[in-house]
């Protein structure tokens, strides 16, 4: 990795947050309605980041498959509690769908792509399960907050097509592709523009490290690839057991 | 021959149908009228297996929904909604549609007889090819029926068929029915005094029961009836 970052000094850090200071400022002035959401959540940042690099650091110095199975599931109760807030639907089954398609994705990004031979090599292994998890948290929850809603509102249309035999697939299939399309949408759009309008955060930070632009682009292409088929597995499976709860005895229940 | 037997519905708690014996057969166009929510459509819902019941619905001697599966019996005996929904495209894609599903497979899907339903409900062919969105409100109506008769139910469940056409097309309607009754089966869920004094059978709905008026009525003594049974 050649040379290593640049330490940010303490001072720089002050002068950060001295700046955050003046943004909240400017949003109190303008009368914006969301300076408390601001600084609530600079806070959290800071507080989470602070406590995670403590975290990180142990788990790197332990380093053992088992603290890395702890801290994943913490990870995935975290993430599957934040899916369940957002898109306010209730279901045990996003636990252990979050949980499997994180753990296998990260799995063969980790074994498979990147060859490496200790699987829970924590140094990877908590980072990259990170970007898996939260890019299907966020589709997730934008998947079964609308599958939800869809099916709320089409529930006559639904009976329609039960009448002439659909089966329960067949009579939701059009809102579970609307679903997965719109839960798709930012990977796909951040996968075209990539490269020219951003530099994704892991590709910044590997050059930022020193690493070479050409592997840190072969570790970007791997990781989107992998995110993707993250997104589509978890939403799907998501669905299809959301879809599930919402008939009994062949019976749709709104 | 189409029988409900030990027929209950409920809804939340409260027990809206409750009906021991009830036979149609084929060949009789049937009505049923009632006050509004005594549970006409719902009780055509559950007939239809669209909701939950208990007890037996019997399709000729032997088959019933114990060993006929929820799809099929949907198929057979057929619910047809008062406000009727399509998926997005034209009429004919919607036509088309239903035999895209798997349990349609082996059926086809014949235009000819579809647009022999058109002109009998005086529907121009070119309004297939329209988008469904810019139908009128009895083009869907009877866009919906149309949709319905090609699969070919055994009893077909209309839910106010007429409510949004005129008079003179609700005559076509009741015409139409009256032709494929002995094919299939009809039973028709409706305000309209004509309709109800048009239909062979009549039957009020009332106390839970499906009551059979085995006396001439007109218009005036419907209206009568459905005042009495209320509350």
């Amino acid at each position: 990795m050649g040379e290593s970052v640049k330490d940010i000094s303490m001072l720089s850090m002050i002068f950060l947050y001295l700046l955050s200071g003046g943004l909240t400022l400017i949003l109190y002035v303008l009368n914006l309605g969301i300076v408390k959401d601001f600084l609530t959540s600079l806070l959290r940042m800071s507080v989470q980041l602070f406590f995670g690099s403590i975290v990180l650091m142990y788990i790197f110095k332990i380093n053992t498959y088992w603290i890395v199975l702890i801290f994943f599931t913490v990870m995935t109760i975290v993430a599957s509690h934040t899916i369940i807030k957002k898109s306010k639907v209730t279901g045990w089954f996003i636990y252990p769908v979050i949980f499997i398609v994180s753990f296998t994705m990260t799995f063969m990004f980790q074994v498979v792509i990147v060859g490496n031979t200790i699987w829970y090599d924590s140094r990877y292994f908590i980072t990259i399960s990170g970007m898996v998890m939260g890019n299907s948290m966020n589709a997730c929850a934008l998947a079964l907050e609308r599958f939800n809603g869809e099916l709320k509102e089409n529930g006559d249309l639904i009976e329609t097509l039960f009448s002439f035999g659909a089966n329960n697939f067949e009579a939701v299939s059009e809102f579970f592709k609307r679903s997965i399309r719109s839960a798709l949408m930012p990977i796909i759009t951040n996968m075209s523009s990539v490269g020219i309008v951003f530099f994704p955060g892991m590709m910044t930070g590997q050059i930022l490290a020193g690493a070479d632009p050409g592997n840190a682009v072969k570790y970007q292409i791997a990781i989107m690839v992998t995110i993707a088929i993250s997104v589509v597995l978890s939403t799907m499976l998501n669905l299809y057991f959301m879809m599930n709860r919402h008939f009994s005895k062949g019976i749709f229940k709104q | 021959m189409l029988t409900i037997k030990n027929f209950k519905i409920f809804i939340n708690t409260d027990k809206l149908i409750d009906i021991e014996h009830f036979s149609f057969q084929k060949g009789f166009l049937y009505s049923i009228f009632g006050r509004s929510g005594i549970g006409k459509s719902t009780l055509l819902k559950g007939i239809g297996s669209l909701i939950e019941y208990q007890g037996e619905i019997f399709f000729g001697d032997t088959i019933s929904n114990k060993n006929l599966n929820v799809r099929e019996m949907r198929k057979k005996i057929h619910y047809v909604r008062q406000e009727p929904r399509f998926l997005s495209g034209t009429g004919l894609d919607n036509l088309k549609y239903i035999f895209k599903l798997n349990e349609n497979r082996n059926m086809r899907f014949d235009e000819d007889l579809a647009y022999m339903f058109a002109d009998k409900l005086n529907i121009e062919r070119e309004l297939f090819y329209k988008d469904v969105k810019n139908l009128s409100g009895g083009e869907k109506q009877r866009l919906s029926l149309i949709r319905s008769l090609i699969i070919q139910p055994d009893f077909i469940l209309l839910d106010e068929p007429s409510s949004a056409l005129d008079i003179h097309t609700e005559e076509l309607l009741i015409k139409l029915l009256h032709e494929i009754k002995r094919e299939i089966g009809v039973i028709v869920v409706s305000h309209s005094t004509n309709f109800i004094i048009n239909s062979d059978k009549k039957l009020l709905l009332s106390d839970k029961k499906i009551n059979f008026l085995d006396y001439e009525v007109n218009e005036d003594l419907i209206k009568k009836i459905i005042e009495e049974h209320n509350g």
